[in-house]
């Protein structure tokens, strides 16, 4: 695993990304302050990585099954990318896995509040949708559960409430 | 798992300016706005190579494809050149390279100072990747990447 280090700007704005092809991903870090945070998002990107392996196939038919590639966004997620990105973003940063690394969840909904009131519209409603999937991939944490049809079906029932 | 850790300045400046095109929803404004604030407003030229940017990364966007897939990775500015010419072709590789090199000016102000900040990220990262690994189930990131990646 391949760890390109970027540079950022401003406190607590680590981030990274999983587009540079298998094996590697980016990590927006300046600040040795925000390392905890870089831990998180290392895990979110090889997660994203992996994601190859069994939960594209689980997702894809599950993605058909509810129709998910037909919401295209106008400007920012289509429906398809939204799911995927919260599901992660549920478990990592600040998410159902951060207790267990010495983090804290974030406050999804509070957070989606002060995004949509800077003006970042696609980062607010992916808040929002993460947020509502954070009970349910908390649930399989504790239950020690993989991720199956039934938490994919389950996730988009939610779609009603984008 | 091993983890490598690379700091490079063709994939800074490819990052810098792929930011500032803005053309993705994911761009991060605030990156740029203090970029903005820190190096002054835009000279006719950048303006005119962010638009040529943008074209081409509309053209080759975030997936299989992607522009930074031949840049971020390479070992050296004449790799990440090559790459773009195997990915794009010559005539592409040299106009997206004229958008990069129009910024190096600005960025060679950032790069300066900024270098100095992730020497010690990846420095303490050192120490922090083996800890993250050996943390052990139930509960560690291995139990939870296992959940997501295998049968």
């Amino acid at each position: 695993m391949t760890i390109h280090l970027l540079i950022s700007r401003g406190k607590a704005s680590a981030a990274g990304g999983a587009n540079e092809g298998p094996g590697r991903i980016t990590l927006e870090i300046l600040e040795t302050e925000d390392l905890g945070r870089g831990v998180e998002l290392f895990l979110h990107e090889v997660g994203h990585l992996m994601e190859k392996v069994r939960f594209d196939p689980l997702f894809e038919a599950a993605s058909r099954r509810h129709g998910l590639k037909r919401l295209k966004g106008n400007q920012g997620w289509d429906a398809h990318q939204l799911v995927r990105e919260a599901l992660m973003g549920a478990l990592v940063p600040a998410g159902a896995l951060s207790p267990y690394l010495g983090r804290q969840p974030m406050d999804h909904t509070a957070a989606a509040v002060k995004a949509r009131e800077r003006g970042d519209q696609w980062y607010a409603g992916l808040l929002e949708l993460t947020g509502l999937y954070f009970p349910l991939v908390s649930e399989y944490i504790e239950q020690g559960r993989p991720i199956d049809k039934d938490l994919l079906d389950r996730a988009l029932a939610y779609r009603l409430k984008i | 798992m091993n983890v490598t850790i690379e700091i490079s300045r063709h994939a800074n400046l490819f990052h810098f300016v792929n930011n500032l095109a803005a053309w993705h929803f994911s761009c991060r404004r605030h990156y740029n706005q203090a970029w903005l604030d820190e190096t002054g407003a835009w000279t006719p030229l950048e303006k005119n190579a962010l638009d040529g940017f943008t074209a081409l990364a509309r053209e080759y966007p975030y997936g299989e494809q992607w522009l930074g897939r031949a840049i971020i990775p390479a070992r050296t500015e004449a790799e990440a050149h090559e790459n773009l010419v195997r990915m794009l072709g010559t005539a592409k590789a040299d106009r997206l390279w004229s958008c990069l090199a129009a910024f190096e000016h600005r960025f060679g102000r950032i790069w300066t100072q900024d270098q100095n900040g992730l020497k010690p990220v990846s420095r303490s990262s050192v120490r922090l990747w083996p800890a993250a690994r050996s943390l052990e189930p139930p509960g560690s990131w291995k139990s939870t990447l296992e959940l997501i990646s295998l049968p």
